[in-house]
């Protein structure tokens, strides 16, 4: 009977497992048992820690006399998120202790919570110090952050710095010759030209940073017009919307230093170029051993009650007595532009930078009638738009057609890159196997400061025969498509345009008819176009006389007298054609009846004879005419009621004599 | 006989006998035209086989014997384009254009070979009446306003004298707009007819041609006019020089030979 060991305790071994070969499974199994052990001893040790913790110091580049705001944040889920303690600082003075706050955001489903604390500390010397990491003490186990260091300069001091005085640097000025020279070497910008020479055609980096030590500044704008740089092209790099300082040191003295922008030059010409400066002017903050000597202007709210209530930084305007103007000047950079080395190989491209050189088609193995697409790739640094064509080699197994390039400008860093596609539509002239040769390139690589030759691959290509006429397709990314069928769609990019003509001549639509010219030049049409005014004026003259008519009845009776009698007699004369005695004398008497109340504007039904007579009398109508009436009213009342009925002819006599006796009436009346 | 029936044979004997005298008028006319269709199609064949001269000649023929259609002058400008005569073939797509605005060949060719436009671009407030100017012809903006006019006088008609009753509301709602649309196409039509009939236009048709501050070669030279380049004629100097204005605003002289008016 041996003993084993299992989890590093010794164990009575039974009688079975005596044996060596036992004893190393048994060996095995231990280390198994160990290294599981060990796993979930990491697992419990290392478990995620629920929170984050993070310490920074703002600004962490100082001078003796400033101050830096050291800030620690604790983001976590949970919602007993503990309080970060504060380490210990040496060699810096706790001016303030920031109180304590909380946040909290949400991101979907899941709610963060931050706790953020700090102080605000002034360093006691000079050096590079660490500042330990703040620690939280969270479940009975502490938890540390990062530690932050913060390197102290000295005081700044009033002398420019050798590297910037080397510059020529053009400080800000004002129009207060104190304030500019408190602003010497405190606030001004910095243009930067890398490198400042250059090769025609290289591209070359400028760019424009406010420097500013220790003097706030609020709405800096640029002065218009800006920089043209009318001999080289620009391309910009970096233009931020707003100013982002960041601490820099420049010899023993410490600066703001923001980016105003940075733009890519590629000059055009060649020789000794002194950039135009950039201006910009903002508003400048006055220290207070300026504030009471800068002279301002009396405006009409000096002196007044508001001014001590708007003296504070909150109410910040225009206005404010302790800002003052600066204009602000980059200083003249000097740029170098060489031409390109000499001897100039008699095949240089006049391309210049630093590019490779690939060569594609779209598909290598194509019928007789298709067309291949040939890509000429550049890639590489530089300015991509200035890359020249190609010329191609002596390609006579094809037709080529005109090429199209499409260039890919890119900011790396800060320089120029990007690619430069050039695209040739290839149509072969013969069946068979046909080689695209390399392409050539030479080019001017300024990094090297020699020419470089650029060769492309061999492209081997099966060109198969076609029987018989198939319409023309267009090969696109190993996909034919055939163009009329897509004929419409110019926007697919598969399609290029490989020839321009004016559409062509139109075959039907000829009418030969003889041109009338303008219609309007007819006197025919011109005199028509009276006619619907005309047709207007009818209509009112006609509606106005319709409406007098109406407005005046005993008017209107008169004047159809004659043609309401009229139509009476007609029926008399039909009576009389039907030998119809009753209605013809009752005609007879409502024609003239009817003739004399309508010129008397007299009700027809209540009018007596004697009384119309006398009427008629009144108005001067003699009496012969008065008693003709009266015979042929009697006549015409007694013979309705007579048996005896009268002659055809006795009523056309009668009818006869009405008649002319109304029309003469109509002519008294 | 009846009324009726006498009247329609009266009728029927005056047509025929104005038909008798106008049939030899007519026939001429047939014979003209089926002439004017061959001569089209050999102009047209002409231009396939690629002798632009001769089918140019044969359109200007067509168009000298009155048969000014927009197709005549359509065709006859490809021709010239054919045949390198940028400023010319302008010229006749301006023509044809005048009489068939909307046509999208004519105006495709001609937006191919004009020059870059000198005319400064017009408010964009007005940029519908523009479109409008240029999408109807003359013609059409006098029929649109007689229709306008007709109606508005058969609206007003109704409205005035009451009747018939069931038209007079409908009457009096469409009074105003179509009133309001007469007095819309007539200055449209004002505006086209000044801009076609009394304000002359011109087209260079010799590239680089030189325009000088007077009218002749000895005063001092101020422009240089590409071909197709579209000017206001202002008049004929008595020299055979003509003062024109750029539509940019720019005036000159250029000679005669160097323009052909639209």
């Amino acid at each position: 009977m041996g003993d084993y060991t299992v989890l590093g305790l010794k164990t009575k071994s039974d009688s079975f497992l005596s044996n060596s070969s036992e004893k190393m499974v048994f060996k095995k199994i231990n280390i198994l048992l160990i290294i599981f052990l060990l796993l979930y001893l990491i697992q419990t040790n290392g478990e995620a820690q629920p929170f984050t913790i993070t310490a920074e110091a703002n600004p962490n580049k100082i001078t003796l006399s400033e101050t830096l705001r050291y800030i620690v944040k604790i983001t976590g889920t949970t919602q007993s998120l503990p309080n970060p303690q504060l380490p210990e600082f040496q060699d810096f003075i706790v001016l303030q202790y920031l109180p304590l706050s909380h946040q909290i955001f949400q991101s979907g489903t899941t709610i963060e919570i931050s706790k953020t604390t700090g102080a605000v500390l002034k360093p006691t010397k000079v050096g590079t110090f660490t500042i330990p990491p703040p620690t939280v003490v969270f479940n009975n186990k502490t938890y540390q952050g990062n530690a932050v260091t913060v390197e102290v300069v000295k005081e700044s001091v009033d002398v420019l710095p050798r590297e910037l005085a080397e510059l020529n640097i053009v400080s800000a000025t004002t129009d207060n010759a104190q304030v500019n020279k408190w602003l010497n070497g405190r606030l001004f910008i910095l243009a930067r030209a890398v490198p400042a020479e250059v090769y025609i055609g290289q591209a070359l980096t400028l760019s424009f940073y406010i420097y500013s030590d220790g003097v706030e500044i609020t709405a800096p704008r640029l002065i218009m017009p800006e920089p043209q740089f009318n001999d080289f092209l620009k391309y910009p790099l970096k233009e931020p919307t707003e100013l982002k300082f960041v601490r820099q040191a420049v010899g023993e003295r410490l600066y703001n230093v923001a980016l105003i922008r940075s733009l890519a030059l590629i000059p055009t010409k060649t020789g000794t170029f002194s950039l135009e400066p950039l201006r910009m002017n903002c508003r400048v903050a006055l220290p207070d051993f300026l504030r009471q000597q800068s002279p301002r202007r009396r405006g009409f709210f000096d002196d007044s009650p508001w001014d001590s209530f708007f003296d504070d930084s909150f109410f910040f305007s225009p206005f404010d007595k302790n800002l003052i103007s600066a204009v602000m000047s980059s200083q003249p950079v000097e740029i170098k532009v060489l031409p390109v080395p000499e001897p100039v190989p008699p095949n240089y491209s006049g391309t210049v930078g630093n590019y490779s050189l690939t060569a594609q088609v779209d598909r290598q193995t194509v019928n007789e009638d298709e067309l291949i697409t040939l890509k000429l790739k550049f890639t590489g640094s530089g300015y991509v738009e200035s890359v020249a064509e190609p010329k191609l080699p002596s390609l006579p197994d094809f037709d080529v057609f005109s090429s199209r390039s499409k260039s890919n400008v890119m900011v790396v860093g800060e320089n120029l890159g990007g690619e430069k596609e050039f695209e040739y539509v290839l149509r072969p002239k013969r069946p068979g196997n046909i080689v695209i040769p390399p392409v050539e390139y030479v080019l001017f690589n300024p990094e090297t400061r020699s020419y470089q030759t650029l060769t492309t691959n061999k492209i081997p290509l099966e060109i198969a025969a076609v029987k018989k006429e198939q319409p023309l397709v267009v090969a696109a990314g190993g996909k034919k498509e055939n163009l009329s069928a897509r004929s419409g769609d110019t926007e697919n990019p598969s399609i290029m345009t490989i020839g321009k003509d004016i559409n062509y001549i139109h075959e039907d639509g000829f009418k030969a008819i003889k041109g009338r010219g303008y219609i309007f030049n007819s006197s025919i049409i011109l005199t028509l176009q009276l006619l619907p005014a005309l047709l207007v004026i009818t209509a009112v003259l006609y509606r106005r006389r319709q409406l007098q008519l109406a407005a005046d009845i005993g008017l209107t009776r008169r004047r159809y007298a004659r043609e309401v009698a009229g139509k009476r007699l007609r029926q008399a004369k039909n009576a009389i054609k039907h030998a119809n005695s009753d209605l013809f004398f009752a005609a007879i008497s409502r024609a003239l009846r009817g003739f004399i109340a309508d010129k008397l504007n007299k009700p027809d039904a209540s009018l007596t004879v004697d009384e119309a007579i006398n009427e008629l009398c009144l108005r001067a109508i003699s009496s012969e005419y008065c008693q003709q009436i009266r015979k042929i009213l009697d006549l015409c009342d007694t013979a309705r009621y007579s048996p005896i009925k009268p002659s055809v002819s006795e009523m056309q006599q009668l009818c006869s004599e009405t008649e002319q006796l109304i029309d003469s009436l109509e002519k008294l009346l | 006989m009846k009324r009726p029936l006498k009247f329609i044979i009266a009728t029927f004997c005056i047509i025929n006998c104005v038909f008798i005298l106008c049939s030899p008028l007519l026939a001429e006319e047939q014979i003209n035209q089926r002439a004017a269709r061959e001569l089209f199609a050999s102009a047209n064949q002409l231009y396939q086989q690629g002798k632009f001269d001769e089918a140019a000649n044969l359109y200007k023929r067509l168009l000298q014997a009155g048969y000014t259609e927009a197709i005549v002058w359509y065709n006859l400008g490809n021709t010239y384009v054919k045949l390198g005569k940028l400023g010319n073939a302008i010229a006749a797509y301006e023509r044809a254009r005048r009489l068939n605005p909307r046509e999208k060949d004519l105006l495709e060719n001609l937006k191919q070979i004009s020059p870059p436009e000198n005319e400064p671009r017009p408010f964009i407030l007005l940029l519908p009446f523009f479109f409008i100017l240029d999408f109807f012809t003359l013609n059409e903006l006098f029929i649109l306003g007689e229709i306008f006019y007709v109606l508005s006088c058969l609206v007003a008609i109704i409205a005035i004298l009451n009747s018939p009753q069931r038209l007079v509301s409908l009457s009096r709602l469409l009074i105003k707009p179509l009133l309001v649309l007469f007095v819309l196409t007539l200055v449209f039509f004002a505006f086209k007819y000044h801009r076609e009939l009394i304000t002359q236009y011109g087209i260079v048709t010799k590239d680089k041609t030189i325009a000088h501050s007077g009218p002749g070669t000895e005063f001092t030279e101020i422009m240089i006019l590409p071909e197709g380049t579209k000017f206001k004629f202002l008049g004929k100097s008595q020299t055979d020089w003509a003062r024109i204005k750029t539509l940019d605003g720019k005036s000159g002289y250029i000679a005669l030979e160097n323009f052909e008016l639209i």
